[in-house]
């Protein structure tokens, strides 16, 4: 996200690149946090044994599957929110009218740096576990960064002065950022659940493989079944079962000031949980005939 | 007084401290122990856990490094060519490569010492059939048993013959007819003058093959000497004699009182469970034609016991 | 050597029976027979085999890329959580040896794959483009123009740079000129001079002249490669271009005239007579658009040059399996060497991680090329920064350099051909020295560590 705060070129339109990049590094990063974490709760609990200690006591395997994928929405949750803020200053900070925020440059910097540093010195004083502490601590210290550049953003004056000289300064914070960011939060949610209804019943590498191959496919969905044809029955089934990795990538409606309706977002959202509906009741399915060791 | 030739291993006030990330030392796992331990010797490691005897074999093997002290195998540090030649390891889990057959973890191992290809190939045959893996030599090792995977650990640190066999737990996951090959297997192995290293909780397996053993508690050796001189009660004596008449029982036990003023204990003595289990199980062997799921054990391999006279079969070479 | 492929033989056996290998394959050839067929290109057959070429070794790249760093990180990383390592260390084998026999072991799987690769990409466009679906003009064009590897000859300069030299004198001589360095103006003159040139108003020519090996080229198909651009591309309609051709003796061996898109890169195909004729060859351009008239502003560093084929579509093919295929062994490098120092999901990302920094190596060598600096930022209070930036900037260009050799895979779609200078290059780079260095690097980080250490909770 810093990397968006040295880019030169805008594609046209100020913060363009800025705020594309920023969504994709959400997305593919995000892409393989959840999968890979998709295939270490239950994939290799099922193959190191671990899974049996638990199903052996009087949990339903639906109990064990649906909260392992709470706890991966979980996780999942909290990168996002990581990752928008990161955003959201990252965006803040590129160059826009041959001139540059330093603020929330130093800001995202600053936040990362304090909460390495904190979680440091909660490790060695008080014996508490880096990476949760420092993950814990980059959530709170993006929030107050982003708390604290949008406080000190004057809104009044369209003009910076600084040592007698007077600049150009760049718009206030894009919060139309978050909804972006929502969409894609939705999408790696859906990612993965699809993965984890695989990691019940296969490997990690296949997984992995199935997925990404899943998630391109997705993105390619509206061509492929273009190219199909528009009376397609091979089309027509493909769309019901491949989802639409399009609805969630908006990051072109935000060209030329444009906003992500709240209307829209409910819509993606009910997308959302009827695919995932679908594919974790697949899911569970799969893993009540699952042996494990 | 032990000449520097006659010893294998050589121990010199070994300390390993764990460190955490800020190099602050948080654990004493091991506290300048010593010990030596001379060729053809069966030297048992014992303790509580966390006395410290897996970090010491560690040490031993190169896998972690002293903070302190100083360790020799045959004059060479741990981490030396000629010294990992000459020794052999099976580890306390069988950290073996699920995916190859049970012949290619043993063909792999063997290809990395100076063997040549006919020697590899032979040694390979023999461990399978002494370990009675022959029937699932090309079988995935992921898909063994606990018990056939031990089988091919201990396979795998006897692959090149060596010098040095350190054991963690050899016996953990056998069963008794497999313990008892392994115990006639070191005894054999130590005839032949090679060393062995043995670290076990089984105290019964401990007490029939090793020669020597130290205790290690907290870090530190407590005890340490000849397992014949430690376990005898020179307070009692106990007499071993055929069956007689009663009546002769009786007359010796009255001549005893007089002597000594105290009737003796008198009861007949009991084979082991371990010996009779065995002994049922090779009657059995005779009788019926199918083979156990781990395969019937074979003869130890020609070439780790070649030039003794021992043979192991059914209750024979125990330690006495 | 023995231990070494021993190791080798072990990484493969394990990636094929635990199901790494096989969906890579899969990967590989959804990515070079599926994934092309979907493509559709311009309308013309040359755009639509571009693109399917094009994208196709771009897909087959990156999911390359990504499978190589996975696996060259789970062997390593996986052996020593799950301390199979430990039975390995304890033999008569050095860190050296385990290091380089797994990086071998990926390699040999990478060979297969590109060779999997390369064969399923040629057979797709054999058979997407088999003459039957097409025209005699397109099988013409597809055989001459597009399924070939050409090199590229440059026009001469050497008249062009002797007028920059004397412009240059004149201006450093003149009271007050010196106020840049020797090169700057040069570099300034010459491009200026160039521009001018490079701008033909309606009715005028232009002539280059081209160094042409005379033995090479007698067999050999030669083609004017020019990219202009006109008023007229802003209206969508063709531009009429006039071409002559000859040598030294005979200006007008050849004439070409035709109407063209002028967004586009085009070509004619020099006459045989020429190609044979001598070692110097004259090619004029003549504005002739005269309805409405138009002024031509040839590009600067790609208006035109002369494409010899030199060599086959499938060996060019080859080197570029080739220069991928080094490419792959540098980050299987990479990926093994912080496996020995991470944790398995940690070094999937470090690892991914430095592959980004490797992407960004144009954004940096341009950075350096331009010599951006701090110096006009609205704050001066980190001015001070400056020297130490662009140091830092440099630094990375350096170190960035030899891992851009990818780039000219972009050749195969254009017909470029992809020299072996080129693939020698490469291998020697990245694979024998940078490769090298990190297994070093790798071996030591490995044998520091203390594998028998009790896993952090």
């Amino acid at each position: 996200m810093a990397l968006a705060s040295v880019q030169a070129f805008q594609f046209g339109e100020d913060g363009k690149l800025a705020r594309d990049s920023c969504l994709a590094v959400h997305f593919v990063f995000g892409l393989l946090l959840g999968v890979y974490s998709a295939c270490t709760v239950l994939s290799d609990e099922i193959k190191n044994g671990t899974a049996s200690f638990v199903l052996s006591k009087p949990v339903s395997r639906e109990i064990f599957f649906l909260s392992k994928f709470f706890g991966i929405t979980i996780v999942v949750i909290l990168f996002s929110a990581c990752a928008i803020a990161a955003s959201l200053l990252g965006e803040h900070a590129s160059p826009k009218l041959y001139s540059s925020e330093v603020l929330p440059l130093a800001a995202l910097l600053c936040a990362v740096v304090a909460a390495l540093v904190v979680a440091g010195c909660a490790n060695y004083f008080f014996d508490r576990p880096f990476p949760s502490t420092a993950f814990t601590l980059l959530l709170v210290f993006m929030a107050a960064a982003v708390a604290m550049v949008a406080a000190l953003h004057d809104p009044e004056s369209g003009r910076r002065i600084h040592e007698g000289r007077i600049f150009m300064v760049n718009t206030s914070i894009q919060w139309r950022l978050i909804p972006a960011g929502l969409l894609v939060t939705m999408a790696l949610i859906t990612l993965s659940g699809v993965a984890l209804a695989l990691a019940g019943i296969l490997d990690t590498i296949p997984v992995l493989i199935a997925s990404a191959s899943l998630f391109f496919a997705g993105l390619l969905s509206d061509y492929i079944f273009g190219y199909l044809g528009s009376g397609s029955m091979v089309a027509e089934i493909g769309r019901l079962f491949l989802p639409n990795w399009q609805y969630f990538w908006l990051a072109d409606a935000l060209t030329s000031k444009g906003t992500i309706s709240a209307s829209y977002l409910v819509s993606a959202a009910a997308y959302a949980i009827c695919f995932l509906s679908a594919i974790l009741a697949i899911g569970m399915l799969l893993f009540r005939h699952q042996e494990t060791k | 007084m032990m000449k520097q030739t006659d010893l294998t291993v050589e121990v010199e006030g070994l300390t390993k401290v764990f460190r955490d990330f800020w190099m602050r030392p948080r654990i004493v796992a091991v506290d300048g122990i010593s010990f030596k331990i001379a060729r053809g010797e069966v030297f048992g490691l014992l303790g509580p856990n966390g006395s410290g005897k897996s970090t010491t074999l560690k040490m031993l093997l190169g896998l972690l490094y002293p903070t302190g002290g100083r360790i020799s195998i045959l004059g060479r540090p741990p981490q030396d060519g000629y010294a990992r030649a000459i020794t052999g390891y099976m580890p306390e889990e069988s950290y073996l490569y699920k995916y190859l057959t049970a012949r290619e973890t043993l063909m792999f191992y063997a290809s990395l010492f100076n063997t040549t290809a006919a020697q590899r190939t032979e040694r390979v045959e023999q461990l399978l059939e002494m370990m009675g893996l022959q029937h699932s030599a090309d079988r995935r090792v992921g898909e063994f048993s606990k018990g056939m995977t031990r089988k091919v650990a201990l396979a795998q640190a006897l692959i090149n013959d060596p010098e040095l066999l350190i054991l963690d737990e050899p016996t953990s996951g056998l069963d008794p007819v497999a313990c008892r090959q392994v115990k006639d297997l070191v005894i054999t192995l130590a005839k032949r003058g090679k060393t062995i290293i043995l670290a076990s909780h089984l105290l019964a397996d401990v007490e029939d093959i090793c020669s020597k053993i130290a205790i290690l508690y907290d870090g530190r050796v407590h005890v340490e000497g000849t397992v014949s001189e430690m376990l005898q009660d020179h307070k009692h004596l106990s007499i071993t004699l055929d069956s007689v008449e009663p009546a002769v029982l009786e007359s010796v036990l009255a001549d005893i009182k007089r002597h000594t003023g105290r009737r003796p204990e008198v009861r007949h003595p009991a084979y082991t469970l371990e010996d009779f289990f065995v002994d049922v199980v090779a009657r059995a062997r005779n009788t019926e034609a199918t083979l156990p799921a781990g395969g019937q054990h074979g003869t130890i391999a020609s070439f780790l016991s070649h030039g003794t006279e021992d043979r192991a079969s059914g209750s024979q070479g125990r330690r006495q | 050597m023995r231990k070494i492929l021993a190791i080798a033989g072990l990484t493969i056996r394990n990636s094929i029976r635990s199901r790494i290998f096989t969906p890579s394959v899969v990967l590989v050839l959804l990515a070079t027979s599926a994934f092309p067929l979907i493509l559709i290109g311009d309308g013309t057959i040359q755009g639509h085999v571009r693109v399917m070429i094009d994208y196709s070794i771009r897909v087959l790249t990156y999911s390359l890329v990504a499978s190589t760093v996975w696996t060259a990180v789970r062997t390593s990383t996986a052996e020593i959580e799950e301390r199979q390592m430990w039975l390995l260390i304890t033999k008569p084998v050095t860190t050296t040896d385990i290091w380089f026999g797994k990086w071998l072991g990926v390699l040999a799987m990478n060979a297969c794959l590109l060779f999997v690769a390369g064969t399923a990409l040629l057979a797709t466009v054999k058979l997407r483009f088999r003459p039957s679906k097409l025209t005699a003009q397109e099988l013409h064009v597809l055989s001459t123009e597009i399924l070939v590897a050409r090199s590229t000859i440059e026009p001469d300069c050497s008249e062009l740079q002797e007028e920059a030299r004397q412009l240059t004198e004149a201006i450093l001589s003149r009271p007050g000129g010196r106020t840049s360095s020797r090169e700057a103006t040069l570099a300034s003159a010459q491009s200026e001079i160039e521009k001018k040139r490079n701008r033909v108003a309606p009715g005028d020519s232009r002539e280059w002249r081209f160094h042409v090996d005379k033995t090479s080229s007698a067999d050999r198909s030669l083609f004017v490669s020019f990219n202009i651009s006109s008023p007229r591309q802003l209206e969508m309609k063709p531009l009429t271009v006039e071409w002559h051709a000859g040598t030294q003796q005979n200006r007008l061996l050849q004439s070409y005239r035709d109407d063209i898109f002028p967004s586009e890169r085009n070509s004619f195909l020099l006459s045989s007579s020429i190609s044979r004729a001598g070692k110097d060859i004259l090619v004029e351009y003549v504005n002739a658009q005269t309805n409405p008239p138009s002024t031509v502003l040839f590009h600067d560093k790609t208006g035109v040059s002369i494409l010899q084929n030199t060599a086959s579509f499938e060996s060019n093919l080859v080197r570029a399996m080739m220069i991928i295929f080094c490419q792959l062994a540098l980050f299987a490098a990479l990926g093994l060497t912080i496996g020995s120092l991470f944790s398995m999901p940690v070094a999937v990302f470090v690892s991914f991680a430095v592959i980004l920094i490797f992407m960004l190596g144009g954004f940096i060598s341009m950075t350096v090329a331009e010599n951006n600096s701090l110096s006009y930022h609205p704050f001066p209070s980190i001015r001070w920064l400056d020297p130490f930036v662009r140091a830092e900037f440099r630094i990375f260009n350096a170190i960035l350099a030899p891992v851009r050799h990818w780039g000219i895979t972009a050749n195969l779609p254009r017909g470029e051909v992809i020299p072996w200078s080129e693939v020698a290059t490469a291998f020697a780079i990245q694979v024998v020295a940078l490769s090298g260095l990190t297994g070093i690097v790798g071996a030591w980080l490995l044998k520091k560590r203390e594998l028998g250490a009790p896993c952090e909770v």
